[in-house]
């Protein structure tokens, strides 16, 4: 039998966790060690179980999902912009796969190219780039 | 163009029917719109419309929203193009977490001109 491609490794994040119930920790630690597991996974089930359980869990993955691509995006714009900040005083930017595609003359040319070089998400920004959101009035919560 | 209220118990929304489709691929989704005047962007619309119609391939920078409550919420932005009726125009859409029911904004209403008439007739319920 042929091994399973194991994928890209996972990334994985230190993370504390102020007042949590003592009791309950030395119970997680007691079963890791009987099940010769880890704390980390025995958590990470957990908390996988608890939002498969939510109504809107699909909705929050994309959006979390997409939350990371942006992020990269915008990342990978600031970093070019503050390589040669020339290139990027006028026009649109594309952004996809975490590098910057292009800078074009409109809009229009920028979004139909996205429609080839993005595959889940793209970034379209009008220069020069401007930090810092635009606020929006939003009325009462829908 | 159909464009009605809606739902006594909800005090009749006023509803829009439109057409959203994507500036670049040109793929179209019915939907219904409450028009909203406390809403200062375009359209508002539920994530799954927006994944639906492609609009994350085209992302603009994130806006922020300020509700009349005073709470902040982070919007997601893109460009759709809005049909309603036989008129047509490019606005912005926006959508978040949570969003369950579409919302036509002042900057659609504006663009489109739109008129918003309640009923002609105004009967105040204290008849003896």
């Amino acid at each position: 039998m042929r091994a399973r491609n194991p994928g890209p490794p996972k990334r994985t994040k230190l993370v504390a966790i102020k007042n949590f119930d003592e009791e309950l920790y030395r119970l997680v630690k007691a079963y890791a060690s009987l099940e010769d597991r880890t704390i980390a996974s025995i958590v990470e089930e957990a908390l996988r179980r608890w939002m498969e359980s939510r109504s809107d869990y699909e909705e929050v993955r994309m959006w979390t999902r997409l939350e990371r691509e942006y992020e990269e995006n915008l990342r990978a714009l600031v970093e070019a912009i503050g390589e040669s900040p020339d290139e990027y005083e006028r026009g649109y930017a594309l952004v996809c796969n975490g590098r910057v595609v292009g800078v074009f003359e409109s809009y229009e040319e920028a979004i139909e190219k996205s429609r080839s070089a993005c595959r889940s998400h793209g970034l379209v920004v009008e220069l020069p780039y401007r930090e810092g959101a635009e606020e929006v009035e939003l009325g009462f919560p829908w | 163009m159909r464009a009605y209220l809606k739902d006594a118990e909800l005090s009749y929304m006023p509803v829009v029917e439109a057409v959203l489709q994507s500036p670049s691929s040109g793929k179209r989704l019915s939907v219904e719109l409450v028009i909203d005047t406390g809403f200062q962007g375009g359209v508002l619309i539920p994530l799954r419309t927006y994944l639906d119609l492609g609009l994350n391939l085209h992302e603009e920078p994130k806006a922020i929203a300020r509700t009349a409550v005073g709470g902040e919420v982070e919007l997601r932005v893109s460009r759709v193009v809005l049909k309603v009726g036989s008129a047509s125009i490019v606005c912005r859409a926006h959508t978040t977490l949570g969003v369950r029911r579409s919302l036509l904004g002042r900057e659609a209403l504006k663009e489109l001109g739109l008129l918003y008439r309640p009923p002609n007739t105004l009967r105040v319920g204290l008849e003896a």
